[in-house]
């Protein structure tokens, strides 16, 4: 009995001692009325240290594989940030992005820009002494994304790219922070080799489902201020309730949790990096003490 | 005596420019023609028409002259195949000229034909002092009303009403030797400029636009001397009246077909038939009502240019020259209280090409810090050719400066300052990274999904933009965020039912798990090529879900998107 106290106390202790480290990792937020967005989905605020996606800040949503659905998440959690007369910005470099589906999403594209920085690849160096080692085409995309970062009409930009090179990221960071914009990147697999800049990370895996709709396990990879590694499990639906197959503009699509169901599913499951994104060297007490003698 | 000069002109120019078919998105009928090149009116084609049927008359024409429909921004053109076609061994008059021309269809900009038209207006100043324009098409529609009932028609005869130009001629006709004389050289420095007319000088507004559109040619121009103007008109049809389209058949059913019959008839009668408005049109036609047009106010061009001493290369001594151009300008346009939304800036880099920079701006600005700033982001990407001796900065288009109070405490909805924080990033993005790359979309009803939505260009002006579409089977999740457009083809290998059982994609294979599907998707058959394809969600092993469809025609499979 008295081990399983100890025991206890000690998780309280370290508990508590996450927390002071949480509290002064984002000490510089500024906790005011509307600086969170709720994603509508109560499981997914919950795995954020505060309670929902705060505005100003960076979330990367990691695809675990191709069509994983990390995309819709993003673009949920959008939604929900640009509400009825915000705008997003969607930096959509390889063309790719389907408005449609969007729209089906609920997202108003009357308050949607899509910026398409298509110039071709090419040889030549970019002027920009921020980005000299890109070529055009990348240059532009991360100038463009910079612009809309650094807008603040602009409620959240949507960005889907490969390499994001420090500099960049917290170039980004700082120009969120000023504008209040949310950020949302959208990565493949292989960005978890990357040290993480931004307020979380998430790494979406899909899982079967058996039936219409869609399953996935998003896992807490990083977060500032919080544990890593918890998972939760959310099932997005078609909305079968609904009298038209499209939302309306006005409609969520987490309300209520028609949509998206989400569980806890497992604490214990942690996703391991090569390279994890805090590398804490702790030196003991002792070999401190041999040194400094 | 009031002489009025209609110059009637339809902006087709020489033979050499393409042959020209304009369209629009109806709501019922898809996309029909509004207007076309006279080489194309000979091939059958008639406003009002489908566009499917169009380009089918257009091709039985040409006789099997191939079409080959490229998108470009927000155009569609269609354009000789690269490979030569042989020639119908007897082609007709009417087609020649097209066969031996490229063809565009292009989407109709009302907006940009009235620009169009009033720069022609202010270029017509050199002639007469007074110049003319029908009012804008939005009255002209709200008037019109319910009263026509095909709206294609409708848009037709505007068309007609609001593509002509009147100039006041009266007390200047000796300046060039009499009418005759005037009417020649205007008809002459028409041709010099491209623009092919159809002039026509007579005593009143009425009278010289009826002419120029039903008498007058192309090729010469048509004078009536002072006072013969009812004898010109009696053989005008009666479509010049202008009046609603059950009138018009109602006339033509009649036997009434020219403007001397109906000015034969008991006037009194003639209204109670038809309404005041044909007595009103006659009396308009036979110089007996005054009309008053609205004219266009004469402007001098908005521009200011420097010369350099030297050849510079320098861009710091560049910019500063422009800012000084620009500081100027901005000081005329905040006197008009207008400010720019197209600004040109022309380096004469002798002898070289010169270069040329557009500045479009998302909504109306006076601000000469703002330009410059647009200005240096163009010029960070632009080469020049040689070194700038001179440059001219000149305002191309403008629209009146919005003024507004400002508010002491911010309301909820979104503020005026977030608007212009809005139109400040558009400006810089597409200053930067080129008009095309900045964006906002609507959805449009096709099936197809690269065909369901448009991209726009981003403008100041508050589109209502659709935001429903039609209801796809499967709902919110039906189709994919990420679309590879037009598809990629796969290697699948599918199942006894023809589901997909696994495809190879990013080099390895994935097995299919699970299918929904298929859904046929179709194109209708006025868009011309069918296509017919049956789409299948799949889901991977790995829990990814993709949208794949194979082509009816040929049965080879393509990947369309991915649910990412």
């Amino acid at each position: 009995m008295a081990a399983i106290v100890t025991f206890e106390a000690r998780r309280r202790v370290v508990d508590q001692l996450a927390a002071e480290i949480g509290r002064c990792e984002t000490a510089r937020w500024n906790a005011t009325e509307g600086n969170v967005v709720s994603s509508g989905c109560d499981a997914l605020d919950r795995l954020m240290p505060r309670g929902g996606f705060a505005r100003g800040s960076l979330v990367e949503w990691i695809a675990g594989c191709h069509g994983s659905g990390a995309m819709i998440l993003a673009l949920a959690v959008a939604r929900a940030a640009c509400g009825e007369e915000g705008y997003l910005a969607v930096i959509d470099s390889e063309k790719t992005f389907f408005p449609p589906a969007a729209a089906a999403l609920g997202m108003r594209l009357q308050n949607m820009f899509l910026i398409r920085a298509s110039r071709p690849f090419g040889s030549r160096r970019h002027a920009s002494r921020a980005v000299a080692s890109l070529t055009d085409s990348e240059g532009d995309v991360l100038w463009a994304a910079d612009q809309a970062f650094r807008c603040e009409a602009v409620s959240a930009v949507l960005v889907q790219l490969d390499t994001l090179t420090s500099q960049t990221a917290r170039r980004w960071q700082l120009a969120a922070e000023a504008s209040r914009v949310l950020g949302l990147l959208v990565r493949p697999r292989r960005a978890l080799k990357e040290r993480a800049w931004s307020e979380a990370r998430f790494l979406v895996q899909p899982r079967a489902s058996n039936d219409n709709s869609r399953k996935a396990a998003i896992t807490l990879v990083h977060a500032r201020g919080s544990w890593g590694g918890k998972t939760i499990e959310v099932s997005i639906h078609a909305n079968p309730n609904a009298k038209a197959n499209v939302l309306a503009p006005g409609e969520s699509p987490w309300a209520g949790g028609k949509l998206i169901k989400a569980s806890i599913h497992d604490e214990s499951e942690t996703i391991t990096t090569q390279h994890p994104p805090h590398r804490v060297r702790v030196v003991p007490p002792l070999a401190r003490a041999a040194a400094s003698a | 005596m009031p002489f009025a000069r209609s110059a009637s002109d339809r902006c087709y120019s020489s033979t050499a420019e393409p042959a020209l078919l304009l369209y629009r998105l109806g709501a019922r009928r898809g996309s029909v023609v509004v207007d076309c090149s006279p080489e194309l009116a000979g091939c059958g084609v008639l406003a009002g028409m489908p566009l499917a049927e169009a380009q089918s008359l257009i091709h039985r024409a040409c006789h099997g002259f191939a079409l080959r429909r490229t998108r470009v921004g927000e155009t569609t053109q269609v354009r000789h195949p690269a490979e030569p076609v042989a020639p119908h061994p007897h082609p007709s008059g009417a087609t020649a000229g097209l066969s031996s021309s490229a063809l565009s269809i292009l989407e109709h900009d009302p907006t940009a034909d009235r620009r169009a038209l009033e720069q022609l207006a202010q270029w017509c100043h050199r002639f007469s002092p007074t110049v003319m324009l029908a009012e804008g098409m939005g009255e002209r529609r709200q008037e019109t009303g319910d009263r026509v009932r095909s709206r294609e028609l409708r848009v037709q005869r505007e068309a007609r009403v609001h593509d002509a130009i009147w100039l006041e001629a009266t007390g200047l006709a000796h300046l060039y030797g009499g009418e005759e004389r005037m009417l020649h050289t205007l008809f002459r420095e028409f041709r010099a400029a491209g623009w092919t007319v159809h002039l026509a000088m007579a005593d009143s507004h009425a009278a010289a636009w009826a002419l120029a559109r039903f008498r007058a040619s192309a090729a010469r121009p048509l004078s009536t001397p002072p006072g013969s103007a009812a004898e010109m008109m009696a053989n005008i049809p009666v479509e010049a009246l202008q009046l609603s389209e059950s009138a018009t058949e109602t006339l033509l059913a009649l036997g009434l077909s020219e403007l001397g019959q109906l000015e034969r008839l008991p006037r009194a009668g003639l209204a109670s038939r038809f309404g005041p408005e044909v007595i009103k049109q006659l009396d308009r036609l036979f110089c007996r009502r005054v009309e008053v047009l609205p004219a266009v106010k004469h402007c001098e061009p908005r521009e200011a240019a420097f010369t350099f001493d030297a050849p510079l290369s320098d861009h710091d001594i560049l910019l500063h020259v422009l800012a000084e151009l620009f500081a100027e300008l901005a000081r005329r346009l905040v006197a008009e209280r207008l400010g720019a939304t197209w600004i040109r800036v022309n380096l004469d880099c002798s002898p070289a090409a010169p270069c040329q920079i557009d500045l479009r701006l998302f909504c109306p600005s006076a601000q000469a810090k703002h330009w410059l700033e647009l200005a240096t982001l163009q010029l960070e990407r632009t080469r020049l050719s040689a070194a700038v001796s001179a440059t001219c900065v000149r305002i191309e288009a403008v629209a009146p400066l919005e003024a507004r109070q400002r508010e002491l405490f911010s309301s909820g909805s979104r503020s005026h300052e977030h608007e212009r924080l809005i139109g400040t990033l558009v400006d810089r993005l597409r200053s930067r990274l080129g008009h095309d790359a900045l964006a906002r979309v609507v959805l449009v009803p096709e099936a197809l999904p690269e065909r369901s939505y448009r991209i726009l260009p981003t403008t100041g002006n508050r589109q209502r933009l659709r935001h429903a579409i039609a209801a796809a089977a499967g709902g919110a999740l039906a189709r994919p965020l990420a679309l590879v457009a037009p598809g990629r083809p796969l290697r699948l290998t599918s199942g006894f039912d023809g589901a997909p059982a696994s495809f190879h994609w990013g080099g390895t294979w994935h097995r299919v798990t699970r299918t929904w599907g298929p859904e046929r998707i179709e194109s209708g058959w006025w868009r011309g090529r069918l296509v017919r394809r049956d789409y299948y969600r799949v889901e991977t092993e790995e829990g990814g879900q993709a949208w794949l469809f194979r082509r009816l025609d040929n049965g080879q499979w393509f990947l369309q998107g991915w649910f990412a």
